[in-house]
C-alpha cells in the first residue's frame, strides 16, 4: 500500500534569492529504505558532489565520469542503520539541497522541514512566501 | 525477495544484443502540492517553480551523459487540445535532472501528470 510522507522541505537557494521558494518532496521508497537502515554514510554522496563540482569548475563536465571506486560506495559502504522519519528528512536535506542552504550561516533561515499540510496548495503569492524562524 | 546481480543483460536470441534498463523513473503529479505516485531510484523531487521540477536520484549516475525522456498530461482530460504536454530536460548532473513541462501551446505550466525515465550508465 502506498503511504505518503508527512514532511516536505521548503527552501530558498542562497545563490538565487529572487527565484520562488522551492519545495522538496521525499520519495516514499527512498524513505522506506532510510527507515530500514539501507543508506550509506552521507559523505559518500558529498564526495561524489565534490568531484563533479570540481569537474564543472574546471570546464570538463561534459567528459566527466565518477571514479568507479567512489561511485560504488553508494552500494558497498557499510550502511548507517535505521533512521527515524525525522532523521531521514535531515539526511535528505544534506543530500539533495544545495550545500549553501544548510552548511553556511545566513541572516535568515534558508530551509525548513514542515508538515505537508503546511505547504500552500496553490502557487498564488508564492514569490512572497517567507520562512518563519 | 531475492536480488539478481549481473553486469550485463543480453538477449538470448537475435545475436545477443545488450539490454539497457532504465536507471530511474518517476510518475508524479505536478499540480497543487506536488506528490510522487511511484518511482524507482528517486530520492526526492523539488518543485522549483511553475512547471519546473528537479528529480534527485537515490543513487548517482556514473556521469551526466545519460538520456532522460518524458511526457506529461497538461490537464485531466484524456483527449483534447493542450493535453499533450512535453517534458524538456535541462541541467543534467549525475545526481539530478532539472526538467520543465510545456503544454501543447508551448507555455510552461504545471502538469497534471509527469512521467520521466532515465537510461544510461550507473
Amino acid at each position: 500500500m502506498t503511504k505518503y510522507t508527512k514532511y516536505r522541505v521548503v527552501f530558498d537557494d542562497p545563490d538565487a534569492l529572487d527565484e520562488p521558494t522551492k519545495v522538496l518532496v521525499p520519495a516514499q521508497q527512498w524513505l522506506d529504505e532510510a527507515m530500514a537502515g539501507n543508506l550509506p554514510p552521507i559523505w559518500v554522496y558529498w564526495q561524489l558532489q565534490d568531484d563533479e563540482a570540481k569537474a564543472i569548475e574546471e570546464g570538463r563536465h561534459s567528459t566527466f565520469q565518477h571514479d568507479p571506486d567512489k561511485h560504488a560506495l553508494q552500494w558497498t559502504a557499510p550502511r548507517i542503520g535505521p533512521l527515524t522519519e525525522e532523521e531521514a528528512m535531515e539526511y535528505l536535506v544534506m543530500k539533495d539541497l544545495p550545500r549553501k542552504c544548510w552548511a553556511e550561516e545566513h541572516n535568515r533561515p534558508m530551509f525548513k522541514i514542515v508538515r505537508t499540510e503546511e505547504v500552500p496548495s496553490d502557487r498564488q503569492f508564492r514569490n512572497a512566501w517567507e520562512m518563519a524562524a | 525477495m531475492s536480488t539478481l546481480k549481473v553486469n550485463d543483460i543480453e538477449e538470448a536470441t537475435s545475436g545477443g544484443g545488450k539490454i539497457f534498463p532504465a536507471r530511474a523513473w518517476v510518475n508524479f503529479s505536478g499540480t497543487g502540492t506536488i506528490s510522487i505516485s511511484d518511482d524507482g531510484n528517486v530520492g526526492s523531487l523539488t518543485d522549483e517553480t511553475t512547471g519546473s521540477y528537479t528529480i534527485n536520484f537515490s543513487n548517482n549516475m556514473a556521469s551526466a551523459n545519460y538520456a532522460p525522456t518524458g511526457n506529461s498530461n497538461f490537464n485531466n482530460n484524456r483527449y483534447g487540445p493542450y493535453n499533450d504536454g512535453q517534458v524538456v530536460p535541462r541541467l543534467l548532473s549525475s545526481s539530478s535532472v532539472y526538467v520543465f513541462c510545456t503544454d501543447g501551446g508551448g507555455g510552461i505550466n504545471d502538469q497534471y501528470g509527469v512521467y520521466v525515465t532515465v537510461t544510461g550508465y550507473q
